[in-house]
């Protein structure tokens, strides 16, 4: 082992490979920066070039872009509240405010040092337990992913603000237009009314755009919130990037450590990846908070659990794909594709004959990580300076930038048009007090909850027994079921005491 | 930036060196756009891809794979079919479009596209977890037929998909009614090998490449493959006939554009692509994942898609998965 | 702009009749215990009463809140949103016909010179460096096929 993991040092320790992880950690941060282009994209980029190269530098090259772009999703999360990538969009609220408050490095600097934290973590523990962990993920079946995601669904309670109404419409909003589309189960088209564009569904990408990016112009535009003639744009970002992390660091470790290993157990799971990572660390985290009120406001604790996650959780769908060719997430998938055109099958084959090829990876994602630190710093400098430009030239900009972004998912303007209409629809949520959150949330974990559901019943023959007879399905169920019972008796608990002190001075009346 | 500027020169120094045919031709003076109605990292998608990047690497003008997923296919589908007929834009037809239409999800038909070339078919397989207790695809049918519908499940592809059909017709032809082992529909083969494995369903009716890793595991084992004959990459893997069951049923992928593309683009890309299909790199990379390589030219790809229109409709027409 | 919560209220629960109406049409699954129309119906009862809570909740506010409250938005202001939806509508109708740089580029200079009031060259050179810059970055570093329209003739990179 020890030998391998030298060769392994020795493979990521080239010259070459080195420039090409710094290159491709620059392409990784100017895709993931740009609103609507994921990191999953990025990698496709990278097929045709990665085509001419060996297998190391190849997933050197990737490695290197999908954690460069994850980071680069919170930069414009936080100056425009645009979230460049699906992971960002959990705390952006926090980073955004932040950044209205003249602190956009302490919210940038704060995520790129926990980004690179979570990510190297992550990576460590995959390099030793990868095998292990692949065996653990592997007995997941459908039973256990609906429970899974029907307890990410539970994080809605959570994260969602103000009246608990209003955030489970916002949540039905969500799950409502995941059933639009073709149904995977019975291949019934739902609510699609014709349309051949929408029988695939609404995509993540655009609708994400258009509930944060599209809803965020209309409000300037309106001037009904930062403050279009009030006060003058935003406040020049000031303060060193890393010196003020360091006591935030020190202060939330908890979280830090509970980020980073949740996004890497979160991120094994296949179909589980950076986005499902970032918004369940955040409930975890402010449901563990002193101050859960200030989650949302700008404060920096539930973006510390949240950005490590998502960094974590990038290794860990490597660990299927390599060990068992079963990929993770989008972004694996292509790396499975791409180490077949090299003519090398994923799966435990490789681990006999290349094992340090497996290390090699888990080195890359700790090379990664250290090269993100300088990278991240030039980034949040450079991307800083767009505060400079005044707003009435930065919106038809950000328009611009949100238009070919909604395009590019499926490359037709359709993306444009699903956009346009969530963009409205949110704008009008968030002035009447609906949290938009929820609705992602719903938006992600609508399809899985449904399609585990009715596989398990097309197994099960209909008995919803069968959700809790297998062992780990019926643990994560009980462990589901009980957070609703405390979360509903702690509601009604609340709810009675308030009428109790709210009964007393009318019975003084 | 710098990269692909260099990856540029060299595909047109590359192009230069070989004296291409596309001298004469002023097509293609501009990127060309392949759609893929299946998404990345699927096989349809990886041999798209290889596809396209030895077409840029002949053609010297980029070759770009977008992949136009959901609706069971028909959102891909119908984007190759409506496109500008202009070269610019071609896609890879697969087996789906003989089967879509007649679950009434659309109207578009094989008529609706220009082949080009069909480049690939798959046999279906039969997959079960490596220590199942049927050992051969007799004992596996004998259990079907020994134990009550619903005993057991299978899975790999959408409801109505082409290995939900593989599984129905087989049962079928070995004297069963088709839905005695009830389909539980996944998102594609990986999704459904990996709940296989789980211990969720218990036959995965996908073609035997897509199991390949699974199998080289130890976690799964192929049965049979639903082939007039054993297959060339997996010799050890019978065929459905060998033992008196007549049922076979093949994924196929080909290349096409929308109707009406100019004689000029036709007569490009079919000798372009036949040369493609001999290619060391292309061959390597379809039999080192065991992808099944045919080759048909535009006139036989469009005989071969009437065929297989025909004969999907008839068992879908049969086994109740037609409206 | 803020609505009474009856109204949305009122939205929400017409809404969720509506999806609970049209799930009904979805054929069944043979021979399965639960078809594509149970999770629509879910959610479309969930709809229904959050529905029903935020009308009944709205209703006692009513004389509080009043039932729409333009928070002091000017005539002005309404142009400009209205402006920002036009400007996405028209390069939905118009991008793959003009193509992206003619739709974009002339939509961002307008809302420009509305925006900053005038200054109308400096916007058109704005507007025109930020278009180019994003079909290059773009449409050749990140091979997305933006639309090309009948207008322009291809830009040599």
């Amino acid at each position: 082992m020890s030998d391998t993991l030298i060769i392994a040092f020795g493979l990521v320790f080239d010259p070459y490979v080195l420039g090409v992880m710094l290159a491709a950690g620059a392409f990784g941060l100017f895709v993931g920066a740009m609103p609507g282009l994921t990191a999953t994209l990025a990698v496709a980029l990278l097929v045709p070039i990665t085509f001419f190269m060996d297998p190391i530098p190849a997933l050197a090259a990737i490695v290197a872009t999908t954690a460069m772009a994850i980071f680069a999703g919170d930069l414009p999360g936080a100056l425009l509240r645009i979230p460049g990538t699906p992971a960002s969009a959990a705390y952006v609220d926090d980073t955004h405010k932040l950044t209205l408050q003249g602190k956009a490095n302490l919210g940038l600097g704060t995520a790129l040092v926990c980004a690179v934290i979570g990510g190297l973590v992550g990576a460590s523990i995959l390099a030793f337990t990868a095998p292990l962990l692949a065996e653990v993920a592997l007995r997941f079946s459908t039973q256990e992913y609906f429970w899974l995601a029907t307890f990410g669904l539970t994080c809605a309670a959570f994260v969602s603000t103000g009246k608990p109404v209003k955030g489970l419409v916002s949540l039905l909003l969500g799950l409502f237009i995941a059933t639009i589309g073709i149904d995977i189960m019975a291949g019934q088209p739902r609510f699609t009314f014709g349309s051949v564009e929408l029988m695939g569904g609404v995509s993540f990408i655009p609708a994400m755009i258009g509930m944060f990016a599209i809803s965020e112009v209309l409000r300037w535009a309106l001037g009904s919130t930062g403050g279009r003639d009030k006060t003058k744009p935003v406040r020049q970002a000031t303060g060193a990037v890393f010196t003020a992390v360091l006591p935030i660091v020190r202060r939330y470790k908890i979280g830090l450590v509970r980020g980073s290993l949740g996004g890497t157990a979160i991120g094994i799971l296949p179909g589980a990846g950076a986005d499902i990572a970032a918004w369940v660390t955040y409930a975890i985290s402010k449901k563990f908070s002193k101050e859960p009120e200030k989650y949302g406001t700008g404060h920096t604790e539930g973006l510390v659990d949240a950005s490590s996650a998502n960094n974590a959780s990038l290794g860990g769908a490597w660990v299927p794909a390599l060990v068992f060719g079963i990929p993770g997430d989008t972004i694996t998938a292509i790396v499975i594709g791409i180490l077949y055109m090299k003519g090398m099958n994923p799966g435990p084959m490789v681990m006999l004959n290349q094992p340090e090829l497996l290390y090699a990876v888990f080195i890359a994602f700790f090379v990664a990580n250290l090269i993100l630190l300088p990278l991240g710093y030039i980034a949040i400098k450079s991307y800083g300076q767009m505060l400079r430009v005044p707003r009435e030239v930065l919106m038809p900009i950000i328009l611009i930038l949100c238009m070919v972004g909604a395009f590019a998912i499926n490359n037709t303007v359709f993306g444009v048009t699903v956009m346009l209409v969530l963009g409205i629809i949110a704008f009008i949520m968030e002035e009447n007090g609906f949290p938009v959150a929820p609705a992602i949330l719903g938006l992600v974990l609508g399809t899985m909850i449904e399609r585990n559901f009715m596989q398990s019943m097309m197994k099960a023959d209909g008995n919803l027994l069968a959700f809790f007879d297998r062992p780990i399905a019926a643990t994560l169920g009980v462990i589901t079921i009980s957070i609703w019972v405390l979360v509903a008796a702690g509601a009604i608990r609340r709810f009675w005491r308030n009428r109790q002190s709210g009964a007393l001075p009318s019975s003084a009346e | 930036m710098l990269r692909r500027t260099l990856l540029g020169a060299a595909a047109a120094v590359a192009a230069m060196g070989l004296g291409l045919a596309t001298a004469e031709a002023a097509y293609p003076e501009r990127p060309i756009t392949i759609i893929v109605p299946w998404g990345a990292g699927g096989g349809t998608d990886a041999t798209a891809r290889i596809l396209a990047s030895l077409m840029e690497q002949e053609l010297g003008q980029p070759v770009n794979v977008v992949n136009r997923t959901g609706g069971s296919g028909v959102v891909g589908h119908s984007a190759i079919a409506t496109a500008e007929p202009d070269g610019y834009t071609l896609g890879i037809i697969t087996v789906e479009i003989g089967m879509m239409h007649w679950a009434g999800l659309t109207d578009l038909t094989y008529e609706d596209y220009t082949p080009l070339a069909l480049y690939n078919e798959d046999p279906a397989g039969v997959q079960v977890r490596a220590d199942a207790e049927w050992e051969t695809i007799d004992e596996l049918l004998d259990f079907i037929r020994d134990n009550p519908p619903g005993t057991l499940t299978g899975s790999g592809t959408g409801q109505g998909g082409i290995w939900h059909l593989a599984l129905a017709g087989m049962l079928q032809a070995a004297g069963m009614e088709p839905d005695r082992v009830p389909w539980v529909p996944s998102e594609g083969a990986a999704p459904g090998l990996q709940d296989l494995v789980a211990g969720g369903v218990d036959i995965i009716t996908s073609s035997v490449p897509e199991a390949q890793s699974l199998i080289d595991a130890g976690r799964v084992k192929s049965l049979a493959i639903m082939a007039g004959e054993r297959a060339h990459a997996f010799p050890e893997v019978p065929a459905l006939p060998e033992i008196g069951v007549d049922w076979r049923l093949g994924a196929w992928r080909g290349v096409g554009g929308p109707v009406g593309l100019p004689d000029e683009v036709v007569d490009t890309l079919t000798p372009l692509i036949e040369q493609i299909h001999q290619m060391d790199e292309f061959r390597d990379f379809m039999e080192g994942r065991g992808f099944g390589m045919v080759y048909l030219g535009p006139d036989a790809y469009r005989e071969f898609m009437a065929e297989s229109n025909e004969a999907l409709g008839g068992v879908m027409q049969e086994l109740g998965l037609a409206q | 702009m803020k609505f009474n919560d009856a109204i949305l209220g009122l939205v929400v629960l017409l809404g969720g009749l509506a999806i609970i109406l049209q799930a009904r049409t979805f054929p069944p699954t043979y021979g399965q215990a639960y078809g594509p129309d149970l999770f629509p119906t879910i959610i479309g009862i969930g709809f229904v009463l959050s529905g029903i809570v935020l009308v009944i909740g709205g209703w006692r506010e009513r004389q509080a809140v009043g039932w729409v409250d333009f928070q002091g938005v000017g005539l002005g202001r309404l142009v400009d949103a209205g402006i920002v939806l036009l400007y996405i509508i028209a390069f939905i109708f118009l991008a793959p016909r003009l193509g992206f740089l003619l739709t974009a580029g002339i939509g961002a200079w307008l809302l420009m010179v509305r925006f900053q009031e005038g200054r109308w060259l400096s916007s058109l050179l704005i507007a025109a460096a930020v278009t180019l810059a994003a079909d290059w970055a773009f449409r050749v570093l990140l091979l997305v096929p933006l639309p090309q329209g009948w207008v322009l003739p291809r830009l040599p990179w």
